[in-house]
């Protein structure tokens, strides 16, 4: 079985690995909103995924605003995939079982 | 944490449903639709009242409709929180292609003489704009299609039928053009 991504097990930061998968960059904001998370709390596990170079960050101005802009890196994009890949078998697995119980 | 088949069946749920409440952006799609709704009613209406300064809005209007396209992806994305720079390049590749291609027809309808004859110029130069549009149907966003599909008609039309048909044609494919923007972004969002 595939193994599962230890930084990737953290709900917040799989959600948004997931969101900046479809994207080309999203905003904090933008993150926030969807993900309904505060502010503290996003931030903080955003920056764990930056550390690991799962998502780069570029900060702009625009309107004299600050917006810092969310993307996933290639190995982010990897490490997503493969983290989705070991959950769909943890739970075809557990399915299985289940089935075998019944 | 997906520690177990049942948190990460939770984790699961709730990213489809974070991936559910995701809308995409109202203001880019709206904001070109108008331009390119502008640029018919405002070429079509100068058919009928100055057909001289007609030619100059359908050519000008065309590279100014394809940067403001790209322009307005570009400047509204950060209001919307998410960048997606291929929209906007995806315009400007359409209607660039479409410009050289109208550019083409202007080239090849002056060597076969065509502008003499004002009608067959007009249904020509229309059918080009009816081909331009389905295409942005095709490649861009389906709000287009009917634009074209109502281009598609008028350039059949018999023009002398109908006074201010021009005017007419192009009003209604602009407000076709609207309609389906906001249509599918009501549908979208």
């Amino acid at each position: 079985m595939g193994q599962l991504d230890r930084l990737l097990e953290h709900r917040l930061r799989l959600a948004a690995c997931v969101l900046l998968s479809d994207a080309e960059a999203m905003s904090f904001t933008r993150l926030k909103e969807l993900l309904e998370a505060t502010d503290g709390n996003l931030g903080a596990q955003l920056n764990k995924l930056e550390e690991s170079g799962y998502l780069r960050v570029r900060k702009e101005f625009v309107d004299r605003k600050p917006i810092s802009w969310y993307s996933l890196t290639a190995s982010g994009r990897r490490a997503l995939g493969r983290h989705l890949q070991a959950l769909e078998k943890l739970i075809s697995a557990a399915n299985v079982n289940t089935g075998k119980e019944k | 944490m997906s520690a177990t088949p049942s948190d990460a069946q939770q984790d699961l749920a709730f990213i489809r449903q974070v991936v559910a409440n995701r809308k995409p952006s109202k203001h880019g799609p709206l904001g070109i639709a108008a331009v390119w709704a502008l640029y018919l009613a405002g070429g079509y209406t100068l058919c009928d009242f100055h057909p001289l300064a007609a030619g100059i809005w359908f050519q000008v209007g065309l590279v100014i409709g394809t940067f403001a396209s790209w322009y307005i992806c570009y400047r509204f994305e950060p209001f919307a929180g998410e960048l997606d720079r291929r929209l906007g390049l995806r315009h400007a590749l359409h209607w660039t292609v479409m410009f050289l291609f109208f550019m083409a027809l202007v080239a090849i309808a002056l060597r076969l003489n065509l502008m003499s004859n004002p009608e067959v110029w007009g249904s020509l130069a229309t059918l080009a704009l009816a081909v331009a549009f389905l295409y942005a149907g095709l490649h861009i966003d389906g709000a287009y299609t009917l634009a074209g599909i109502v281009l598609m008609i008028g350039s059949v039309v018999d023009s002398q039928i109908i006074p201010y048909f021009a005017s007419i044609l192009g009003i209604t494919a602009a407000v076709a053009l609207l309609a389906a923007s906001f249509w599918m972004v009501r549908r979208r969002g």
